[in-house]
């Protein structure tokens, strides 16, 4: 009754661990595993058939499709492989595929791209990492936004949305003296929060979270200072409240909708739930400091060392990628398209923002990042709390990452 | 019959030549049959609880990640562990969490049951074991999102309630003090009902004529409770005491659901640490370490109970 989740899966990866050195195998050249998350409309494996159909009957092999939930995506990964009952090809995010880079457990797709039919891809190099193309990605979006309330922009008076920090500044305070709430922000979440909270302000004031090779963080900087002192402002000037602690993303994403709040930073994949809050809803792609920019995800298909034919595998991973099938697959999730080939489905209004040149920032594959990103969320925290001073925050987020990512990479 | 005539008698039988009974089957066959029926729940035993316990001290010494092979480490792990801020960090939460949980699940169990079984055997009484032990079989993670939702800070009914009556809201989920505090309390709430039914078995033991005698001699029903209730259950509060404290170490739902272990890392807990290093961080030699000194803690707490009951 009260066993715990972790020493629940500890025991299950111990137990997976026997039962994998009792033998078992991948699977069979004639039958592919293929892992991955629950998208938009798709939640179900049997909405993949379809897509899958024609690949299924050309190569005479069949692709069983699993999908797992988000909230326990890596730890079915991390049980699965260790049993021997992982897939042959899954779909990571770039944390994950780092980890498992690591580990020797991804096969980088290279040597078969050549004798596959690839497509035109526009995003190809969000999965290379050190001149091996590790990952093919099969999602590129949930980009970040500022969303408004213009309603409430009106009510204080303020005509325009806001284009830099400094303007940001100025509407929250605006906002404020006319009784509304400017910002919220869900800090009381995981450290994917900072794909919307933290990472954005960063690369906008020219910052960046790791060094070039991967192997030391490199936040703890004059930008990375900047962009954390940003975050302060907003808390002492009263744009964040205290709340924003103990707020996870479904509480701001009510807050915002039912006209509690102007502004949330948050994906384009929320546009059609704000658009239905009784309010007129607006958007501004980035705010501008040093430059302009924004997160946007890239999530990738991997190739599993354990896949009996790499070739095989290969061919479907650029037959799931190609102009044909992600017509279908945009139809149930509309994303972006991946290829030169592939029309635009997504919402009109974020066509833009897709196309603009080097608005868009992915995070970058490094192994250990999770633990420099739990650290980074964890100070930033502190810092909100006022446990911390921005510079400390960071300097000691930058410690603790520094550890993992020696760790994770040695 | 008096005490010397009573030695006399054993005296007396043990003279006498003993009684010749039947031959018995022979021991070592006897053995081997029982030895049978215990081999399942010994295999299992071994294969779901020794073997994870051995597993787990093993890969404490290496630098196992899951996903690639083992190198031994030796002590690394401990070492690391010992100078780790953020363990011994966790290790105070989980005491705090515990000193705070503990007593109090135990005083409430306690005195709801004596209320319950010296005044209320009856529907009512029936009514109020029933609705306390709803929270015992619900779903610790329903249980953590239920909880979250009323302690919000700007939507939550109790901030509503406190904003009612003219106290102002209170951000518990966002400020380290109270966010620990919300989780023990929560934790209060879920586990009294348990303690509860158990307390009330106990009581229902407790002779009725002991009260009654007491009540002749003019005691009240404070004085009874001091000094029969809590007296006579002292084994079930020994065994409260020590199962609550094991359960306190090993909290993980709650916290994970209700805090994330947020604020700036103010609710992470012993299981929570150990959780982010095996399977966020994927350091699971590490975790393994730790793994294994919680082991030891829920061992040292067991231990004390068997001590304590073989005392009385």
């Amino acid at each position: 009754m009260k066993a715990n989740r972790a020493a629940i899966l500890l025991a299950a990866a111990t137990g997976v661990g026997l039962a994998a050195a009792c033998g078992g195998s991948a699977g069979e050249a004639d039958s592919l595993d293929l892992w991955l998350p629950p998208q938009a409309n798709i939640a179900n494996a049997s909405d993949w058939d379809p897509i899958l159909a024609d690949f299924e009957a050309d190569r005479s092999v069949e692709v069983n499709v699993r999908i797992i939930p988000w909230e326990n995506y890596e730890e079915a990964y991390l049980t699965g492989i260790t049993g021997g009952e992982g897939p042959d090809v899954g779909l990571m995010y770039s944390s994950m595929m780092a980890d498992y880079l690591a580990q020797d457990v991804l096969v980088p797709f290279d040597e078969y791209l050549s004798n596959a039919d690839v497509p035109d891809y526009l995003y190809l190099e969000e999965g290379a990492v050190a001149g091996q193309q590790v990952a093919i990605p099969l999602v590129v979006g949930g980009v970040r936004v500022l969303y408004y309330n213009a309603d409430l922009l009106a009510e204080a008076g303020i005509n325009e949305p806001p284009a830099t920090w400094n303007e940001f500044l100025d509407a929250a305070a605006q906002l404020t003296d006319a009784g509304i709430t400017p910002l919220v922000q869900p800090w009381g979440g995981h450290s994917g929060m900072l794909n919307e909270n933290f990472f954005p302000l960063l690369w906008q004031a020219d910052g960046e979270l790791f060094s070039e090779d991967g192997s030391a963080t490199a936040f703890n900087s004059s930008e990375g200072e900047e962009a954390a002192g940003f975050l302060q402002e907003l808390m002492d000037t009263g744009a964040l409240s205290a709340a924003t602690l103990s707020m996870n993303p479904d509480d701001a994403e009510s807050q915002f909708i039912a006209g509690e709040a102007a502004f949330i930073f948050s994906s384009d994949a929320r546009y059609d739930n704000f658009s239905d809050g009784g309010f007129e809803v607006g958007l501004v792609a980035s705010l501008e400091n040093q430059t302009r920019s924004t997160f946007v995800a890239a999530d990738a298909l991997v190739m599993l060392d354990q896949c009996p034919d790499k070739q095989l595998c290969t061919d479907l991973v650029t037959y799931i990628t190609s102009p044909e099938q992600m017509v279908q697959f945009h139809e149930l999730a509309p994303y972006p398209p991946l290829s030169t080939g592939e029309e635009y489905t997504a919402p009109e209004i974020f066509r833009d923002i897709y196309e603009e040149e080097g608005l868009l920032q992915s995070l970058p594959i490094v192994p250990g990042s999770v633990g420099v990103y739990n650290a980074l969320h964890a100070n930033l925290q502190q810092m909100l709390l006022g446990q911390k001073t921005p510079e400390q925050a960071l300097a000691d987020a930058a410690d603790e990452g520094d550890r993992a990512l020696e760790t994770a990479q040695r | 019959m008096t005490a010397s005539q009573i030695t006399e008698e054993h005296a007396a039988s043990a003279r006498s030549p003993a009684p010749q009974l039947p031959a018995a089957p022979p021991r070592r066959g006897k053995s081997l049959a029982g030895l049978w029926y215990v081999v399942p729940s010994m295999v299992i035993l071994l294969l779901a609880v020794v073997a994870p316990i051995v597993m787990s001290a093993y890969y404490s010494f290496t630098d196992y990640s899951l996903l690639r092979s083992e190198n031994w480490v030796g002590g690394d792990n401990y070492r690391e562990l010992f100078a780790d801020g953020g363990f011994r960090r966790a290790l105070w939460q989980t005491f705090v969490y515990t000193v705070i949980s503990v007593p109090l699940q135990t005083t409430v169990a306690l005195v709801v049951a004596a209320l319950l079984a010296r005044r209320s055997r009856n529907r009512f009484g029936m009514f109020v074991r029933s609705a306390m032990f709803v929270p015992v079989i619900a779903s610790m993670v329903i249980i953590g999102s239920v909880w979250r939702y009323l302690l919000g800070t700007d939507q939550g009914v109790v901030n509503a309630f406190l904003e009612l009556v003219g106290v102002g809201s209170v951000n518990w989920l966002g400020q380290p003090v109270t966010a620990l505090l919300v989780v023990s309390l929560v934790t209060v709430w879920k586990n009294a009902g348990y303690f509860l039914i158990i307390y009330y078995a106990g009581m229902l033991d407790i002779p009725e004529e002991l009260y009654e005698a007491s009540s002749i001699d003019g005691a009240g029903g404070v004085r009874q409770f001091w000094c029969i209730t809590i007296p006579s259950l002292r084994p079930v509060t020994l065994l409260i005491v020590i199962l609550g404290t094991i359960w306190s170490f090993q909290v993980f739902d709650l916290v994970y659901t209700m805090t994330s272990g947020g604020p700036g890392r103010a609710t992470v807990t012993l299981v929570v640490a150990i959780y982010n290093a095996a399977f966020e961080n994927m350091q699971m030699g590490y975790a393994s370490a730790m793994a294994m000194v919680l082991f030891a803690i829920v061992f040292a707490a067991s231990f004390a109970q068997r001590l304590l009951l073989r005392q009385k």
